[in-house]
């Protein structure tokens, strides 16, 4: 009688522990980046968001009003910093269409089609955000209907907030660069006077609000408030999106490599509306 | 109980939108209200297990990527709280402390869960604020529950909708 307790005390224990495991599997394949969203799960999602989305329709309202009436004010401000700036204008025009009409010689000169800054763009409300506290996530009101792609660059007009983590036919989840990710580097370049300077992103300090670039071989000396973009290598982000500025540069014991601090240029928790952005190269 | 649970599905949507991140508020409203839902379903709490775990995986499907996980920690921590509530049941303000102890341990598994598959790293700064944030808000919250609860409740309406 002892004996076939033991026993059935073993079993318990084993499916308890195959339990386990199978739910540990579970979750990790849930959880994989790029995942094909299964068909139910999709439906719920997208019922559920668009169920979301209806009942945000009045805060939206009152939210956008109040936004209105302080761009109002900021765009005044805005305007007379500008009429004094007016006169460096058409200066600026001449450069840029010179500028324009370079790139586009050397690009027929390379039989380029589209070059790695070039981007389609896809605006997006924000459905909620980071529900479950460890995900570091978006939902937005745009999916693979509106065909957005795992991996694309997500934006705000200050800089680049994510990528595209999961689909579904009429929302999107983005998984925001904050994440802390140790899969996900991103290529960034550091403007150094005509130069750049290369490394990846890799970590965010919740503490310093701050993300950290390692991999940056050159001796050359990083200023601070130095602009950092992406590379457009590596991954689907098209070149030139802002990440942030340098804050602060530290070199290791043996003064080789260099970690450099950089402040976002988004403020993540102002994320109302984004834009999702496609590489012309990827289409 | 159904329209309490979607009315706290969908108000953590609307309020996670004004709410920054890493701040000192943390919102778990379906799971709050799962828990102090406990003592009017405990009658019935196999149909009980089955609805939460059922607002569990739809909680993952809407907002979350991750499929089922919640699904088994609410039923995991009301598998616990089924047990625990006999012990509780005699000191005061019992539903509360419960609560709180529920929150911790939900928060605390989900964490171990996402470290162990590799999702997070283990950092105990982040695991103590996200249990700290977790508290307040949600036991405000809580205590506003309980009491439209307990009149709905006592004026017989809450019987109707279990």
């Amino acid at each position: 009688m002892h004996k076939k307790k033991k026993l059935e005390f073993r079993y318990i224990i084993l499916a308890i522990l195959l339990l386990i495991t199978i739910v540990l599997g579970g979750v990790f394949f849930a959880l994989r980046d790029g995942r094909n969203t299964l068909i139910l799960e999709g439906v719920i999602k997208d019922v559920g968001n668009m169920i979301l989305k209806v009942l945000e329709t009045p805060t939206n309202w009152i939210r956008d009003v109040v936004d209105k009436e302080k761009e109002k004010n900021y765009i005044y401000r805005t305007y007379k910093d500008m009429q004094e700036q007016y006169e460096f204008l058409s200066t600026l025009e001449s450069e840029l269409s010179e500028a324009k009409k370079e790139l586009a010689d050397l690009e027929s000169l390379l039989e380029l089609n589209a070059t790695l800054s070039e981007k389609t763009y896809t605006n997006a409300t924000v459905l909620s955000r980071d529900i479950g506290y460890w995900y570091n996530t978006l939902t937005i009101d745009r999916g693979s209907h509106d065909s957005i792609e795992v991996g694309q660059a997500v934006v705000t007009s200050e800089g680049l907030l994510g990528y595209i983590s999961s689909t579904s036919m009429f929302t999107s989840t983005v998984k925001l660069l904050t994440s802390g990710d140790e899969n996900d580097k991103v290529s960034v370049k550091l403007e150094v006077g005509d130069s750049f300077v290369y490394g990846l992103l890799t970590t965010y300090d919740n503490d310093t609000n701050m993300f950290k670039i390692e991999g940056i071989s050159e001796n050359t000396g990083i200023p601070k408030d130095a602009k950092v973009t992406t590379t457009g290598l590596g991954n689907q982000f098209p070149s030139g999106i802002l990440i942030g500025t340098v804050s602060d540069v530290n070199l290791d014991h043996f003064e080789l490599a260099k970690t450099v601090y950089v402040k976002p240029a988004v403020n993540f928790n102002n994320t109302n509306y984004v834009t999702v952005l496609k590489r012309k190269l990827d289409e | 109980m159904y329209i309490l649970f979607m009315i706290s599905l969908f108000l953590e949507g609307l309020l996670s939108n004004i709410i920054p991140f890493y701040s000192y508020i943390s919102m778990l409203l379906l799971f709050t209200s799962i828990v102090l839902f406990y003592p009017y379903a405990k009658r019935n709490f196999k149909k009980y297990m089955i609805v939460i775990f059922i607002y569990g995986v739809l909680y993952d499907l809407i907002y979350t990527q991750a499929l089922f996980l919640d699904g088994i920690l609410f039923s995991v921590c009301i598998f616990l709280l089924h047990y625990l509530y006999k012990f509780f049941k005699t000191i005061p303000f019992s539903d509360f402390w419960l609560l709180i102890l529920m929150i911790l341990l939900y928060r605390s598994f989900g964490y171990f869960v996402l470290c162990m598959i590799g999702y997070l790293q283990f950092d105990v700064g982040i695991y103590i604020h996200s249990l700290l944030s977790s508290i307040l808000f949600n036991v405000v919250y809580g205590i506003l529950l309980y009491y439209i609860l307990k009149v709905l409740y006592h004026k017989k309406i809450l019987k109707q909708l279990i």
